[in-house]
């Protein structure tokens, strides 16, 4: 059974395909960026947003994209960020492997705001040391209740130089 | 005898250790588990976020947020008490009702995502049959040498069988074309640690090397388990830094199949007198439980 999941390439409960890594990158990815910032305006990130949900960065990365790119529900995307932020603040988790550490606010502080971007990067040319430097950007969703992102300039993008964004991706339920 | 009939003897009935091993293979296991369920995701998170789209005509666990923590109470008192040494039927069967249900319901979670971990519930049902406490084992109840024997090469050859599938896989979704390193010059970038991000600044030479040693490792690691059999304490040792670089590089350590090399390779069957022996003082041992079916 299980190497019948590994051909097909799936993976269904209590079956494991054990296909980590199966699957051919290319010289550019799509990704997703988060800015958090407190209620005087500092901020952490762009940074990768696995650290906004205390589970696998991989179930992270998939609820967010169901959450802004499948569904289009801005009350439950605002929902959602608020949540994110009262478990930052309130309940933070330690990292364990493949559970990242809750982000935290810098000492004393409290997140307020909360910035999803999506941004495009080409391996061979961004610094992958520097989330920041990337091949575009885009804010996918601001959930900023008490206006401190607003008055925040663009985070400090490093864009690769002369370098065409790719076509945006289609995310579909499979 | 023919040679492979004489190596199909020395794996499977006449495995020398076969009982020490599997009592620190339960030990391996009971922590693992025990860790698991101890950084899954709170219920609330899960309920909240769950993905409830189609899932192919399959029917969904619908645990809400306090099912859910009761239920992973549950888990975690049984498994702990196995591990302990409590042999009781009822606590075998709610360790493994409880965490199966459990981690079913985490892999519904999103069926977009990933399930990885499975070979812990294989682990626990197999191991929990029957009496693997070594030592401390009720005789009655204890495999017989041949059956202990036959029991650690399954987990023995199912710790190789993880890698084939994993190294077909890539082969699979990839071809011959993952070979090329971008998978892995890619996924140092994105999921490196500090060295990995330095290595996705090097020469992708050296992706396309590591891609290659990955792979070969991966789908000969059974071939030579069984070609190496005499000597699988150092495929184990192999096992072991092959994680350590893939968790220096990647921040993925893969630990809940890795920790099984120790007890299924490394660590010289006396080990099992040690542990047992400061076992013996558990309070469910000294209780007896151990000796009620």
């Amino acid at each position: 059974m299980q190497l019948w999941h590994t051909l097909r390439n799936t993976n269904r409960w209590p079956w494991c395909s054990y296909n980590m890594f199966a699957y051919r990158k290319r010289a550019r990815a799509w990704q997703l960026r988060v800015r958090l910032i407190t209620g005087d305006g500092q901020q952490v990130g762009p940074a990768d947003p696995w650290g906004l949900l205390p589970m696998e960065f991989f179930r992270v990365v998939s609820t967010l994209e169901r959450i802004f790119f499948t569904e289009q529900d801005h009350a439950a995307r605002e929902e959602f960020c608020r949540e994110v932020l009262a478990r930052l603040n309130d309940r933070p988790w330690r990292g364990w492997d493949e559970v990242k550490a809750a982000l935290a606010p810098p000492a004393g502080q409290r997140f307020a705001a909360m910035e999803l971007y999506l941004v495009e990067v080409d391996f061979d040319q961004c610094d992958p040391s520097d989330r920041t430097y990337v091949v575009s950007a885009e804010l996918l969703h601001r959930h900023d209740p008490s206006a401190v992102a607003a008055e925040l300039p663009q985070p400090q993008w490093r864009f690769v130089a002369e370098c065409d964004p790719s076509p945006q991706p289609q995310y579909q339920e499979n | 005898m023919s040679r492979s009939g004489a190596l199909f003897r020395q794996i499977f009935v006449d495995q020398e250790g076969a009982h020490e091993r599997l009592a620190l293979a339960r030990l391996t296991t009971g922590a693992a588990i025990l860790r698991t369920i101890w950084k899954l995701p709170p219920g609330e998170a899960l309920e909240r976020y769950r993905f409830d789209g189609a899932p192919s005509g399959r029917s969904r666990p619908m645990l809400d947020a306090r099912q859910y923590e009761a239920l992973r109470g549950v888990a975690f008192i049984s498994v702990a008490a196995w591990t302990l040494g409590c042999e009781q039927a009822g606590v075998r069967f709610a360790a493994n009702a409880a965490f199966a249900a459990l981690q079913r319901h985490v892999a519904h979670f999103d069926q977009r995502a990933w399930n990885y971990n499975s070979n812990l519930n294989l682990a626990l049902l197999m191991l929990s049959v029957t009496d693997t406490r070594g030592s401390l084992a009720d005789p009655d109840r204890a495999p017989s040498p041949e059956t202990a024997s036959a029991m650690m090469a399954a987990l023995q050859l199912y710790y190789a069988w993880v890698y084939l599938q994993s190294g077909v896989a890539k082969l699979r979704v990839g071809g011959l074309g993952w070979l090329d390193g971008r998978t892995l010059h890619g996924s140092w970038a994105e999921l490196g640690t500090r060295l990995g991000r330095r290595l996705a600044r090097t020469d992708r030479r050296l992706a396309v090397s590591a891609s290659a040693l990955s792979l070969l490792f991966e789908l000969l690691f059974p071939v030579a388990l069984l070609c190496a059999w005499r000597h699988r304490e150092w495929l184990g040792a192999v096992s072991l830094t092959f994680h350590a670089a893939v968790k220096a590089t990647l921040d993925i350590s893969f630990w809940h199949h890795a920790s099984y090399a120790v007890p299924l390779f490394l660590l010289p069957a006396r080990t099992e007198h040690a542990v047992s022996a400061a076992l013996r003082f558990s309070p469910l041992l000294t209780r007896r439980c151990h000796n009620v079916r």
